[in-house]
């Protein structure tokens, strides 16, 4: 028998070209006591070109045929010796394999109060006996299309999560080890503390830290606008881009703002117009006791004395990276003596709301910074009790990602 | 984000309000469609009644410089008040931007 003229076929796409031919793949299980009925029903599909029908004479066999098919559809007779169709329903929906396969009842109990039971027991939807050939082929398309859809959404959405967490992995190798963290730390006598936390999104936050020489220390934080997979690929872009100029002599001869100022020109190059990265980049020298800064747009950075508590914010202003190709930068010298903790933050902890939906806002956000530094326990880390602070304040999950770092001179 | 647009003679002037962050960008994108399409000689973007804008939203606005730009007409940024100013002042959005209070 030739296929007839299919009225609901999707057409113009490939997509629903390719949808279509999917939906005629689907295993259809047919079930009835009544041989004829489930003939009936097999002929009107196969006119629509549908192949893999499977059929089963009541209940029992029915629940067998699902466990063996794991047919894409069921359809149901309702009255049936042995085990009922309202039975077979319940069953099938309580595993787990069937609780989104299309079961559509065929059955001649059509009162509200048997339709009402019949949906109750599980069932996508009924078809009145007896049978119109026009509504079993436009429902069993559209619900095999439905199943199709949300099968592909699924798992779509699966690679996409997995692909995520990759990526976010992947970003957190972008931080410095731990290892090398306590190289720095005995080799320049320092100590420093780190904290990462990503949010729901990938954002674009990074921190590094590399020694010039035996007196002096680079150290860098960026943060890129905006969130999500580009967001997430421009910082990998910029951490080869520093890691690069980390390795050129400029760096090592003192010429902090000429790197900065290629490294612009070499975003602007690279982004669109509305993406751009904030950095902090400085230099401690620990025979110097200097702080050598220069800032791209940065949050401010602090540097807190342990003896004095005072908290000295720097200022950050300076063009973002990638945003106008010839900016230039100024490079600032603060002191940075022995006791003093040199902190380095993303924005998020300046922008996130508190409990009654209030900013915090960095001049609350220094003072907070000031109480954890006046109260530090002994032996407690500034960092700790400042994040504990914070997460007294907030409220979760943060919009961004978290990036703190501190280095304290000892 | 919440945004009005007002066209007088030759001047298009959007007013923004409440906040200006990532999830506006597609609102922001199409009020930039506006205003290169209606074509008017001075384009104003009106941010007294905006309470914070994140880094995203800055990255609109030079969305907004940057269309304008290849246009002959001219943009002015009206009025940025409290937090927004403090992130126009560090990222030094007043040598980019013809910004104007009042």
């Amino acid at each position: 028998m030739s296929p007839l003229p299919i009225h609901h076929k999707p057409s113009g796409s490939d997509a629903g070209e390719s949808l279509w031919a999917d939906v005629l793949d689907s295993v259809i299980l047919i079930v009835d006591d009544d041989e004829l009925h489930c003939q009936l029903i097999a002929i009107i599909l196969r006119q629509d070109g549908f192949k893999n029908l499977h059929f089963a004479s009541d209940g029992r066999e029915a629940l067998q045929q699902a466990g063996d098919l794991i047919p894409d559809m069921i359809i149901l007779d309702i009255l049936m010796p042995n085990i009922d169709g309202l039975e077979v329903c319940r069953q099938l929906r309580e595993m787990g394999q069937f609780k989104n396969t299309p079961i559509i009842a065929h059955t001649i109990k059509n009162s509200p109060e048997e339709r009402a039971e019949i949906y109750d027991a599980g069932a996508t939807d009924i078809f009145p006996k007896p049978v119109s050939e026009r509504e079993v082929q436009n429902r069993v398309y559209m619900h095999l299309k439905y199943t199709r859809m949300v099968k592909g959404l699924t798992q779509y959405h699966r690679r996409l999560t997995r692909d995520l967490e990759e990526a976010r992995s992947m970003q957190y190798a972008l931080l410095p080890a731990l290892s090398r963290l306590n190289e720095i730390s005995e080799s320049h006598g320092v100590e420093i503390a780190c904290h990462s936390e990503s949010s729901d999104e990938l954002g674009g936050d990074f921190w590094g830290i590399d020694t010039l020489d035996e007196d002096r220390i680079l150290i860098y934080i960026v943060d890129f606008s905006g969130h999500g997979v580009s967001a997430a690929l421009n910082t990998f872009r910029l951490h080869s881009l520093i890691t690069s100029y980390l390795k050129s002599e400029h760096i090592k001869n003192r010429y902090l703002t000429k790197n900065i100022e290629s490294l612009n020109r070499d975003l602007f190059g690279l982004l669109p117009v509305e993406q751009y990265a904030t950095l902090l980049c400085g230099v401690i020298d620990v025979k110097k006791d200097s702080f050598l800064y220069v800032s791209a747009s940065s949050t401010a950075p602090l540097i807190l004395s342990s003896d004095t508590g005072e908290v000295t914010r720097l200022d950050p202003t300076g063009f973002p990276l990638g945003m106008i190709e010839d900016a230039t930068y100024v490079e600032h010298a603060v002191p940075f003596k022995k006791g003093e903790l040199l902190f380095l933050y993303s924005d998020v902890l300046t922008e996130s709301l508190d409990q009654k939906g209030r900013m915090i806002g960095e001049a609350y956000f220094v003072d907070i910074c000031q109480s954890a530094n006046a109260h530090l326990a002994e032996g407690q880390n500034f960092l700790d009790r400042l994040l504990k602070s914070f997460d007294m304040l907030v409220v979760r999950p943060l919009k961004d990602d978290l990036t703190a770092a501190t280095l304290k001179r000892l | 984000m919440k945004y009005q647009i007002d066209i007088t003679e030759d001047i298009f002037e959007a007013r923004l309000s409440e906040k200006i962050t990532f999830s506006d960008l597609d609102d922001f994108r199409e009020l930039v469609r506006h205003m290169v399409t209606s074509r008017s000689n001075s384009n104003i973007v009106d941010l007294s009644d905006v309470e914070f804008i994140d880094s995203a939203g800055l990255g609109m606005l030079l969305l907004v410089r940057d269309e304008i730009s290849k246009t002959s007409s001219h943009l002015t940024l009206k009025s940025p008040q409290g937090q927004v100013m403090r992130m126009f002042t560090v990222a030094r959005f007043d040598q980019m931007f013809d910004i104007v209070q009042g």
